[in-house]
């Protein structure tokens, strides 16, 4: 009877919402997107290795008790047993105890339901109403807030947890890196962890065996461990103190990313911030709305309605509406939720304590604000107790390069090799979380995936069980992202004889792979492209070193003279300055593969595309350093930013609304585009738009000419967002 | 009493209309609860500088000391 009082009165708004219901889910990009990305969040790999499985039961004798299983950061799995009807504080206070965790109110516990939904347990309801997929539940232990102030944590723990999700959200991605900055990270890890450099026992080959970054290249393994040296009589508490302090400048750090469908039909994505809601097109920053201005936030079934308020020249303010869609209704009340709790976690001194109002029975809309904790009284609460100590958990370990190397030559026929590497390829796509499969087959069987396997035994463990990392695909595929690893072929300075040679094979062979097309190629070549081809999936770069090793064996069996032996790579390197400027006018061609005879085909391609490479790379990375620039959060009010955010946490209250009021001021620039554009935004039919043009939104300094074009196209796609009716 | 017994079933199917009413309309509103929110964050931070300032008030700018003229 309710399904068909349902149909009948909702029809109407069925129809409406057809297009966009959950159902149509599966198919579409956007959703597989968010599948993408809830993998990274839910089912990250584990950065420490954890303890052994620990058993709290909390349900006394009763028969009907609930299980529940919760993953810590650190690796470890907790089997809570709780009475039925428990709720989530009760299961939170069991891992805060187990743990021994005062500072609770940056955590909470993660699921997922079904349709692949993230959400956050709710403390005040029963798990059993809001876990509706069966016992046991499986939970994440995660951080919920990141503090936009890491020092104003009080005890080393919980900078310690912070440190494990924040190497987690690297590692997976989640947190976007700069080289030089993950560089230090890695290296501040490795200070906490193995204490001080000690040459005589640390070596380079050490620091292959952690993960730090997902693309680990030697050279930047070689540099963290130059870093690391430099970080001497460093503590470990001081290690990530400085950790934390060099992560909370991140662009994205702290930002809560739920990806939107704009109004039309693009894909958007919005991130929650201390300070306000960040709009992204795809993957750049578009616009920023900041919480004070924010004067409505509301969901309606997938709907997500933002209205704002800007101040323009005259003083008016002018409201602007901004429409969202999201995939289902969870998603969309979950990220309402998130910006409900968020909002109050971050902006408010006390939670707003909800006044039952006298329409309580008739009301429509969600009653939930976030109860808990905010940071201000967390950051203020003042106990402080007696140093309590914990133990630090030694990080994942993976086979090092040398090892995987070593073990390769033994079986140095290529054939085999490229057997062995084509059982790699699989256990790879298990190592990309895959949350679809993961998310299947946990309910049946242990939770403690294969894929996590600690490769203690270094026996006959095939690289593959390490984390996608790969040198050659990250030479394909790091220009966006790490320009380093592309600019690490001009540096020659490595002092380790074994690390020059590899690092040599590696670029030859990861750079005709990538830009060349070989139209006539020679056996080895064939064959060795066919394996690159092979590894193409295979992310460990250990497998592409085989084929090299392999190749300079076999050299002297073959008169086909190809230049892969050390010899006459390092003769031809140090050539690569006189190669690269002789064709420095032909290297500009990414497919510009056979020039010349074939002996010399492959140090002339290579270095095609290495100039190629470093030519197409200057320019996009200085258009995209321009953009950073003028995107980026940090730069412009990088100085005012901590300010207002130390201000936010420890001043009184009238510095602190004054301060925050002037920062908004400060950071945004009354610049609109000239009033051409409105005769094109005027709707006939809407009273509430104003023929005005979309305010700017984004705190950025004033810079050339071309940021002109850029700001434009921010403004149009702000203005494709805004919305005048429902 | 004559108007009670004639009533009888009247009076029975308004209860039942009604209860039927008040069924469908629980049903709505739990309905929209669940796909429904509203948040106002700028009248939350508004409500927190209103009551935050009468707990300190000490913290106005404080007036200049009157001046004596000479």
């Amino acid at each position: 009877m309710m399904g068909f009082l349902r149909r009948t009165f909702s029809r109407r708004s069925r129809r409406r919402f057809r297009t966009s219901d959950e159902l149509d889910g599966t198919g579409r990009s956007g959703n597989s997107m968010l599948q993408a990305h809830q993998q990274q969040v839910i089912h990250a790999p584990t950065v420490v290795t954890g303890g052994a499985v620990v058993h709290i039961p909390a349900a006394g004798n009763s028969k009907d008790a609930i299980t529940c299983r919760v993953l810590l950061l650190d690796g470890s799995d907790v089997n809570v047993e709780l009475l039925k009807h428990s709720r989530g504080q009760d299961l939170f206070d069991q891992i805060m105890y187990h743990l021994d965790l005062v500072e609770a109110d940056y955590f909470g516990l993660q699921f997922m339901d079904p349709e692949q939904v993230a959400h956050w347990l709710d403390a005040t309801k029963p798990i059993k109403k809001q876990i509706r997929y069966g016992p046991p539940y499986r939970l994440f232990f995660r951080v919920k807030f990141y503090s936009s102030e890491p020092n104003n944590l009080h005890e080393e723990f919980t900078r310690y947890l912070f440190v494990l999700q924040l190497r987690q959200d690297i590692l997976t991605g989640k947190l976007k890196c700069p080289y030089d900055v993950s560089v230090e990270l890695g290296a501040y890890c490795l200070q906490s962890e193995l204490g001080d450099c000690d040459p005589l026992e640390h070596s380079v080959i050490l620091v292959s065996e952690f993960r730090f970054s997902p693309k680990q290249t030697e050279f930047m393994e070689a540099d963290i461990y130059r870093k690391w040296a430099e970080y001497r009589g460093m503590s470990p508490s001081q290690a990530e103190v400085d950790f934390l302090n060099k992560c909370k400048w991140l662009e994205m750090y702290g930002v809560d990313m739920h990806f939107v469908k704009g109004r039309d039909g693009g894909e958007y994505a919005l991130g929650l911030t201390p300070t306000g809601i960040l709009v992204f097109e795809g993957s750049s920053k578009i616009g920023l709305f900041f919480w004070p201005k924010i004067t409505r936030l509301d969901f309606k079934k997938n709907r997500l309605t933002l209205v704002v308020v800007e101040d323009d020249e005259q003083g008016r303010e002018q409201e602007h509406t901004f429409v969202f869609q999201l995939s289902s209704s969870r998603e969309c009340k979950h990220l309402w939720k998130c910006a409900v709790e968020s909002h109050a976690f971050f902006r408010l001194r006390q939670p707003t304590h909800s006044k039952t109002s006298h329409s309580d029975f008739t009301r429509l809309g969600s009653r939930f604000r976030f109860s808990g904790r905010t940071e201000y009284q967390a950051t203020h609460s003042g106990k402080v107790r007696r140093a309590s100590t914990f133990e630090r958990r030694p990080s994942k370990r993976y086979p090092s390069r040398a090892q995987s190397l070593g073990r390769a030559i033994t079986p140095a026929k290529h054939p085999h090799l490229s057997a062995q590497a084509s059982p790699s390829i699989q256990p790879y796509k298990h190592n990309i979380p895959v949350a679809q499969e993961h998310w299947q087959r946990t309910h049946s069987s242990s939770l403690t995936p294969p894929l996590y396997i600690q490769p203690m035994e270094m026996g006959h463990v095939p690289p593959p069980h390490s984390f996608p990392l790969s040198s050659a695909d990250t030479r394909r595929f790091s220009v966006d992202e790490n320009e380093a690893p592309l600019s690490g072929k001009t540096h020659r300075c490595f002092h380790h004889p074994v690390y020059e040679k590899q690092e040599a094979l590696c670029i030859t062979k990861a750079k005709p792979k990538a830009w060349v097309v070989s139209p006539a190629c020679t056996d080895e070549l064939d064959r060795a492209l066919h394996s690159q081809h092979q590894l193409e999936t295979e992310p460990a770069p250990w497998p592409a070193l085989h084929i090299n090793i392999d190749m300079a064996e076999e050299k002297p069996l073959s008169e086909k003279s190809l230049p892969s032996s050390p010899a006459v790579l390092q003769e031809r390197l140090k050539s690569n300055v006189s190669k690269r400027t002789t064709q420095s006018d032909s290297g500009n061609s990414k497919g510009n593969s056979s020039s010349g005879d074939q002996t010399d085909r492959y140090p002339s391609s290579s270095q095609d595309s290495g100039s190629s490479s470093l030519n197409i790379e200057k320019p996009s990375v200085d258009r995209r350093k321009r953009l950073v620039r003028q995107f980026s959060f940090n730069h412009s009010d990088e100085d005012d930013l901590p300010e207002a955010l130390a201000a936010i946490s420890s001043q009184c209250s009238m510095g602190k609304s004054t301060s925050n009021s002037s920062l908004d001021k400060q950071v945004q620039p009354p610049i609109y585009p000239p009033p051409k554009d409105a005769p094109q935004l005027e709707r006939s039919n809407s009273p509430l738009f104003y023929p005005s043009p979309v305010p700017h939104l984004l705190p950025y300094a004033t810079h050339t000419q071309s940021s002109e074009d850029l700001r434009m196209d921010r403004e149009k796609l702000l203005r494709a967002l805004l919305m005048t009716e429902l | 009493m004559s108007k009670e017994s004639a009533s009888g079933p009247l009076l029975a199917a308004a209860v039942a209309l009604l209860v039927l009413v008040v069924v469908v309309f629980s049903c709505v509103f739990r309905k929209r609860r669940q796909m429904e929110g509203s948040y106002q964050p700028s009248a939350e931070e508004q409500k927190q500088a209103r009551n935050q300032r009468p707990e300190k008030p000490g913290l106005a700018l404080p007036l200049p000391k009157e001046e004596r003229l000479i």
